[in-house]
C-alpha cells in the first residue's frame, strides 16, 4: 500500500507499547515497528527509512536524544526531518535545552495517555477513514 | 430499568467461564494493572475485569469500587455479555435500560459507562473489560480503538493464565 507510512516506536512499558502499536494500526494506513530497548533501535533505524519516530525519554533518556542527534545530522537512515515525538516526563534543563534544538514536532509528558500519541501520529500517518468508525471490537 | 438480560447460549457461556477456574481467585498484578491503565487513559474513576456469573457480576480487577461482586440483573456489564459489540453509555440517566437503575440513582452514580466484552476463542463472552464514572462522556472510534486493545490485552491474560503462563511482557 502506497500510503502506509512505517513509524518507530521505542517504548520500555509493555502495556503501552503494545496499546499504542495495536490501536494505531486500526486507526491509521502505518505499520509500527516496536522495541522496549535502544540497543534494538540503534540497528533499526540502520535497517530501515522510517517516515516518524516515537521515543520514550526513560532512564533520563540520554539514549534517545542520542539517536535523535545523529538522526539530525543525517547520520542514519530516515530523513534527517523526519518527525519525531518524545514521550517523557519533564526533563532536566540541560536535556530540555537539547531538545529544543532538535526540531521535535511533539513533547508527550508522561504519564502519557495513548489518546496523545495517536493524536501526535496524526502528522506521521493518514488516517484509516474507512476502519475508524468501525473499530468497534 | 430493563434488568440484564440472560442470553440464550448463558449455560454454555457459564461452563466456558468457569473452565477459566478463574472465579473467586485472589486479585493479579496481570488485570490489575490493565484496569488501572483503563480508567487512567479515559479519566473514569472506576474500572473493572468483570466476570459475569449465573446471579452475580465478579471482579477480577478493580480500580475505584469496593465490593468484589454485585447482583447480574442490575449489572451494567450484564448487559454487555450479550453481544459482541461494545456497550456505551455516555449518560444512563437518558437511557431507558438504565435510567432508574440503582446504580445510576445511587449518591454516587454511574452515569458513563464503556465496557468491551471479553470474547473467548470459543465465541462465548466471559465479561467485559469497562470503565465508569459519575459524568456523561463520548466516547469516540479513538477511544473504542483503544478500549479493544486493552480488552484483548485482558482476553489474552485470560488465556494465558489458563495455560498456566506467566504474564504476558
Amino acid at each position: 500500500m502506497a500510503d502506509t507510512r512505517r513509524i518507530l516506536l521505542v517504548e520500555p512499558d509493555y502495556l503501552l507499547r503494545r496499546t499504542v502499536v495495536t490501536a494505531a494500526r486500526g486507526l491509521f494506513a502505518v505499520e509500527i515497528d516496536e522495541t522496549s530497548r535502544y540497543e534494538n533501535a540503534q540497528a533499526m533505524v540502520q535497517q530501515h527509512r522510517y517516515d516518524g519516530l516515537l521515543l520514550a525519554l526513560d532512564d533520563g533518556g540520554d539514549q534517545a536524544l542520542a539517536l535523535l542527534q545523529q538522526l539530525r545530522a543525517g547520520a542514519l537512515l530516515p530523513a534527517h526531518d523526519s518527525p519525531v515525538v518524545l514521550m517523557g516526563y519533564d526533563p532536566d534543563r540541560r536535556r530540555a535545552e537539547i531538545i529544543q534544538t532538535l526540531g521535535v514536532q511533539r513533547f508527550v509528558m508522561k504519564p502519557v495517555k495513548v489518546r496523545h500519541i495517536l493524536e501526535s501520529l496524526v502528522q506521521m500517518a493518514p488516517l484509516r477513514a474507512a476502519r475508524t468508525s468501525s473499530v468497534a471490537g | 430499568m430493563i434488568p440484564a438480560p440472560i442470553p440464550a447460549d448463558d449455560a454454555e457461556r457459564l461452563a466456558a467461564l468457569r473452565q477459566l477456574l478463574i472465579l473467586d481467585t485472589p486479585p493479579e498484578q496481570r488485570f490489575d494493572r490493565i484496569v488501572e491503565f483503563a480508567t487512567r487513559e479515559f479519566d473514569q474513576p472506576k474500572g473493572t475485569v468483570t466476570l459475569v456469573d449465573e446471579n452475580r457480576q465478579w471482579f477480577k480487577a478493580r480500580v475505584g469500587v469496593e465490593p468484589c461482586e454485585t447482583d447480574r440483573a442490575t449489572s451494567f456489564c450484564g448487559h454487555a455479555v450479550t453481544s459482541h459489540d461494545f456497550l456505551v453509555v455516555e449518560d444512563a440517566r437518558q437511557d431507558e435500560r438504565f435510567h432508574d437503575n440503582p446504580w445510576v440513582t445511587a449518591a454516587d452514580p454511574i452515569v458513563f459507562y464503556a465496557g468491551a466484552p471479553l470474547v473467548l476463542p470459543s465465541g462465548h463472552v466471559a465479561g467485559t473489560l469497562c470503565v465508569y464514572g459519575p459524568e456523561p462522556r463520548s466516547f469516540d472510534a479513538m477511544d473504542r480503538a483503544i478500549l479493544g486493545t486493552l480488552r484483548d490485552l485482558c482476553v489474552e491474560e485470560l488465556l494465558a493464565r489458563q495455560r498456566g503462563e506467566a504474564t504476558l511482557g
